[in-house]
């Protein structure tokens, strides 16, 4: 029979050896690791003077020469790392150059060929590589690869951007975007950053996705749209602006408040009485920035909006618009009694007064000075007829 | 005079009649006699393949064994240059260091390049490296825009070194921003690339100081960063910069920016 003391040195001799091949193993790793970085910095030496050459000639006709001599296949990964490096950083004729190069190598078949391998992490591995040698050739087994991807799955968002990537036409890009946007919610701002990846030109196909039946392409389309300027108005965004979907409606308007070819006299009149009060606050905003005097009155009732936002922004509008619209922000306080609206002027007309103040330090310039002073004239005399209203009705 | 000049004369001539490319390779080379040098001329010619076709001479007064590359241009040079040295080395022939150019691009001249190219070739001591030949060297050298690169990114600054140095331009590397400012008081530069992101100071704090530096003629700044808000690229404009690029970026672009704001 075991006694309770053999029990124990069993136990204490199994913990130590258990420990023992613990620190084997890290022993080894740590040797693999060391052994790893030498060779990583002895082919750094070896190749040092042909990344030079790499890196010098990259603007030239000719195509870029592959490494000579026999080059292993751990050598050709470290020469890919370095590669990579280069492209991810630069553009151009330069990315161009070493995408070719990736091919020359072999390196790009030799990731499609991992693209079908049995594990998952390999094929991942393989289309991270790809998307960043851009490969073409890669973009449809990249498709298939994504709609096997589940909603829970990380690597869903790794076969996205290589599809952007790699995309061969708009169409691989529709395809990749309408997967996405059925597995996941709210990414449309993340599809948008994936297809700035691209090597294709996207502005007309945001265009053609603005006008598209399905809602969720619009809604990227529209964020794709305003990252780029535009040249020419798009007639759809005035329909779009009446959307039943709240979320298309105002990012259509946000992009038609960028422009004030958009914006005609009925419009701003139907944006400032919208009942999103997020329409509403837009317009406001855009009246201001651009700048369009006439709206002044507007501005001055918009101040008393039952919204906060659309309060700051017109109050703020009122005060771009030079004498005329600092004028009304100090009538609301001459006008109104204590209540939200006239809060938000006396908010505002300070915050102003004190940054004008703060501009005159050191040597002001005669405008700066000139604009100060009108600004306080005009505040101090709503404020006086203010006192004056109130000495008469207390009186 | 050196005899790789008549030995290589008639086909240089050839070849600046036709327009068509050459490159020429110098190295600073053991002694070799005639039989060895077709024996060397062969077993280079077998290693470059490509059926390149490849021409050898040698100076023993100089020790200088040229090589030139028919139709080969400065890029192709270039890298023909690598293997050519590596053969050398393991054969223990190269004595010193190898200077390389191409016809026209590195002179219209092919014979004044070669003179040249033989009369500057002590200057290129160090055993194995390769340097490329400039038309204009030391007159360029004083006529060179400088310019500070900081950034703390060790691909950037080696690909800017290396592509900028290239186009003419002279280039100091800074690591960090306290480095940049150190430099800075160290000698004045035509212009200043930096990020925004940079340990000890950052981009703004350097923009800062170099307002502060009081230097007559103060350093144009180009901001290179991968920030690409509005508030950076107004800040980085009211503290002084004149041109503001996000990464990734084209190379081209970038130095068609700095030849606008250095000229």
């Amino acid at each position: 029979m075991q006694t309770p003391l053999a029990t124990a040195i069993v136990f204490v001799y199994t913990l130590s050896g258990i420990t023992v091949l613990g620190l084997l193993a890290l022993f080894a790793l740590k040797l693999r690791n060391l052994s790893a970085e030498k060779q990583a910095r002895m082919c750094e030496e070896k190749y040092r003077d042909y990344f030079v050459y790499l890196q010098a000639y990259g603007e030239e006709e000719e195509r870029l020469k592959v490494p000579y001599g026999e080059v292993t296949q751990k050598e050709k990964q470290l020469i890919q790392k370095k590669l990579f490096e280069l492209m991810e950083r630069f553009t151009g004729v330069h990315r161009q150059k070493l995408i070719q190069l990736c091919e020359d190598m072999g390196l790009v078949a030799h990731d499609l060929e991992r693209l079908r391998s049995g594990w998952k992490w390999t094929r991942v591995d393989a289309a991270y590589n790809l998307g960043v040698m851009r490969s073409g050739q890669a973009a449809p087994d990249l498709l298939v690869l994504l709609q096997k991807s589940g909603v829970n799955d990380p690597s869903l968002f790794i076969f996205a951007r290589a599809i952007a990537k790699c995309a061969r036409d708009a169409e691989d890009l529709r395809q990749m975007a309408e997967y996405v946007v059925r597995m996941k919610k709210n990414v449309h701002q993340l599809i948008v950053d994936m297809i700035s990846d691209s090597q294709l030109d996207t502005t007309s196909f945001y265009t053609e996705w603005i006008r598209d039946k399905n809602p969720e392409l619009v809604k990227i389309g529209l964020i794709g749209f305003a990252v780029h300027a535009q040249l020419e108005l798009e007639p759809g965004l005035s329909r779009l602006a009446l959307s039943a979907d709240k979320e298309v409606r105002i990012k259509a308007v946000k992009l038609m408040c960028r422009d004030i070819r958009y914006l005609n006299d009925q419009t701003i009149k139907d944006f400032l009485n919208h009942k999103d009060w997020e329409i509403r606050a837009l317009i406001v905003k855009a009246i201001g920035a651009m700048q369009l005097a006439d709206y002044v009155p507007a501005l001055k009732k918009a101040v008393g909006d039952a919204n906060w936002w659309v309060r700051h922004h017109s109050a703020r509008s009122l005060t771009q618009l030079q004498a005329k619209g600092f004028s009304a922000l100090c009538d609301i306080l001459r006008e109104e009694g204590s209540n939200p609206k006239s809060e938000m002027a006396q908010q505002i007309i300070q915050e102003e007064l004190e940054k004008a103040e703060r501009s005159l330090g050191g040597e002001p310039s005669t405008e700066k000075l000139l604009d100060y002073n009108e600004k306080l004239h005009l505040y101090r005399k709503s404020c006086k007829k203010t006192i004056s209203t109130v000495q008469a009705m207390e009186g | 005079m050196s005899n790789l000049v008549p030995a290589f004369y008639e086909l240089l001539s050839k070849m600046e009649e036709r327009s068509v490319a050459c490159g020429v390779i110098l190295a600073a080379c053991k002694n070799v006699s005639a039989e060895s040098l077709e024996l060397v001329k062969r077993d280079m010619e077998a290693q470059l393949k490509d059926g390149l076709t490849l021409h050898a001479a040698y100076d023993k007064n100089k020790q200088i064994l040229g090589i030139l590359l028919e139709q080969k241009k400065l890029a192709d040079t270039h890298f023909y240059a690598l293997q050519i040295r590596d053969y050398m080395l393991s054969r223990k022939l190269l004595t010193g260091g190898m200077y390389i150019a191409s016809f026209p691009e590195s002179s219209r001249s092919t014979a004044q390049m070669l003179m040249r190219m033989i009369q500057e070739m002590k200057e290129q001591s160090e055993p194995g490296s390769i340097s490329v030949y400039e038309q204009h060297g030391n007159q360029r050298q004083q006529e060179q825009a400088s310019i500070l690169l900081v950034n703390p990114d060790e691909t950037v600054n080696e690909f800017l070194r290396i592509y900028l140095q290239r186009k003419g331009y002279q280039i100091t590397v800074a690591h960090d921003g306290g480095d940049g400012v150190e430099k800075l008081r160290q000698a004045a530069f035509d212009l200043v690339i930096t990020d925004l992101n940079l340990p000890v100071l950052n981009g703004y704090q350097l923009m800062e100081k170099i307002r502060h530096l009081g230097q007559e003629a103060m350093s144009k700044i180009m901001v290179l960063t991968d920030k690409k808000l509005e508030e950076d690229v107004q800040k980085s404009f009211a503290l002084g910069a004149s041109d503001y690029m996000t990464k990734p970026f084209s190379p081209v672009e970038l130095e068609a920016r700095v030849k606008r704001l250095i000229s």
